[in-house]
């Protein structure tokens, strides 16, 4: 029997409201949700920030055109009061199905083994340029990335040297002859970011959670106080980088504020 | 930010049973449904602050977000939904209420951007403009798919009518 334009339409206007399309909410489905969200953030932020570091070191060595940064789907997440992290697959709604992957990346995670004595920690660099007085409130939020490392990490420390510390660092990733691993354990206030040259040591460190700087400017701070702390401090699209002479600031933001903070070694090079 | 995620928090809870019978509607099952509920809402929570303040209309962009994604995501799995068209051999998913629903079974032939217009429309009571506008294409395009789905929904309820009164199952 041929079914009507019509009643076909009418067919599936009344599927549609149909009661049995109701699917209850799992428990806790919400909490899950927003702490995915909060997760997805970080990760973008995270990434934005290193591949900044990344992109720079590459285009100061020259010569290489391809840089390739992989993460992983879900692994820092934030709790709900966003002052911890923990490491954790991401959940997912759907009760006895593996949470679906977004990217093929890599996520095996290894262990960078002890196998030398830490040697010295780099020269000592000098103060950022002296933040003039301001009005406006210092944000200190989390621990401090400090003008030479945060924690133990220092700039300038080889991957051996880091893992010396109590640091573990996972998830590494190649550009170019630098490795960008995720660092975390007894060792930093926070798990980190950072990026790794051969020759140079620790690049670039970008903590994973809110931190401030010794300046007073820490996660959340506006760009008028960042600027206010670093007078030569200079705007990028939606980044603003405080030079120093022999490292950097990058803060980057998200509704106006700033959302993270990285640490980086001015002119470094990923060109082995 | 923890006011802004806290907002989100409020909008997942209070959207959430509406956005997964669509989801459902969207899929054609349950599991679908939930993954993508999920990953458009965590997409849209991480930029969420962006998503109230731009958008005007939070919940219509979701679901035009949901529209979209599912149809990107068909193109991903389409082998596992050509089996759809193997009654026979198709995996059972013991869960749906509507297993033995022809025309559910017939929309879940449908390629994905036509079972997409298909909700849009008579779900979300769209007009084609509307529909065009959602998904990003032309309103001629519209109501070509429209009326290729009309078409095949009739031709598959048709032929289901014909297999039940031929073994008599009804």
């Amino acid at each position: 029997m041929n079914i009507s334009e019509d009643e076909l339409e009418q067919r599936l206007r009344a599927l549609f409201a149909d009661e049995r399309l109701d699917l209850p909410p799992p428990p806790d489905a919400g909490t899950v949700i927003v702490a995915g969200a909060r997760r997805r953030r970080r990760r973008r932020h995270t990434v934005q920030a290193v591949a900044a570091v990344a992109v720079a070191v590459v285009a100061v060595s020259g010569g290489l055109t391809m840089i390739r940064l992989h993460t992983e789907d879900g692994t820092a997440v934030m709790s709900a009061d966003g002052t911890e992290s923990s490491v954790k697959p991401p959940e997912n709604l759907t009760q006895g199905r593996p949470p679906e992957p977004s990217t093929p990346g890599p996520t095996s995670t290894h262990d960078i083994q002890v196998s030398q004595t830490p040697g010295s920690p780099p020269s000592k660099t000098p103060q950022p340029s002296a933040p003039s007085p301001s009005k406006l409130p210092p944000v200190v939020t989390g621990p401090q990335l400090d003008v030479d490392g945060f924690g133990t990490l220092k700039l300038g420390m080889s991957d051996a040297q880091i893992a010396a510390q109590g640091v573990t660092l996972s998830n590494a990733n190649p550009v170019a002859a630098c490795t960008v691993y995720n660092a975390s354990g007894g060792g930093v206030p926070a798990p980190a970011t950072i990026v790794v040259s051969k020759s140079a040591g620790l690049l670039a460190i970008t903590p994973e959670q809110a931190v401030h700087t010794a300046e007073g400017i820490g996660t959340g701070a506006t760009k008028e106080q960042v600027l206010a702390a670093y007078p030569g401090a200079k705007e990028q699209p939606g980044l603003i980088v405080a030079p120093a002479a022999t490292f950097e600031f990058q803060f980057s933001f998200d509704d106006s504020v700033v959302a993270h903070m990285t640490l980086s070694v001015v002119n470094a090079n990923c060109a082995g | 930010m923890p006011v802004e995620f806290a907002d989100f928090g409020d909008f997942v809870q209070a959207t959430l049973p509406g956005l997964l019978r669509y989801g459902h509607a969207l899929t054609g099952n349950p599991h679908d449904a939930a993954d993508l509920v999920q990953t458009v809402l965590e997409k849209i929570g991480s930029r969420w602050a962006y998503v109230h303040d731009k958008t005007g209309d939070p919940l219509a962009y979701v679901r035009r977000s949901m529209a979209n994604a599912h149809v990107s995501r068909w193109r991903r799995t389409r082998r596992e939904n050509l089996v759809a068209d193997l009654p026979d051999t198709s995996p059972h998913v013991p869960d749906d209420p509507f297993e033995h629903e022809p025309l559910w079974r017939a929309l879940r032939t449908l390629p994905p951007r036509q079972r997409a217009v298909m909700v849009l429309r008579y779900y979300e009571g769209l007009s084609e403009a509307e529909i065009a506008g959602a998904l990003g294409i032309t309103q001629g395009t519209v109501k070509s798919q429209a009326s290729k789905a009309i078409a095949s929904l009739r031709m598959k309820l048709k032929a289901a009518d014909g297999e039940g009164e031929g073994s008599g199952a009804g």
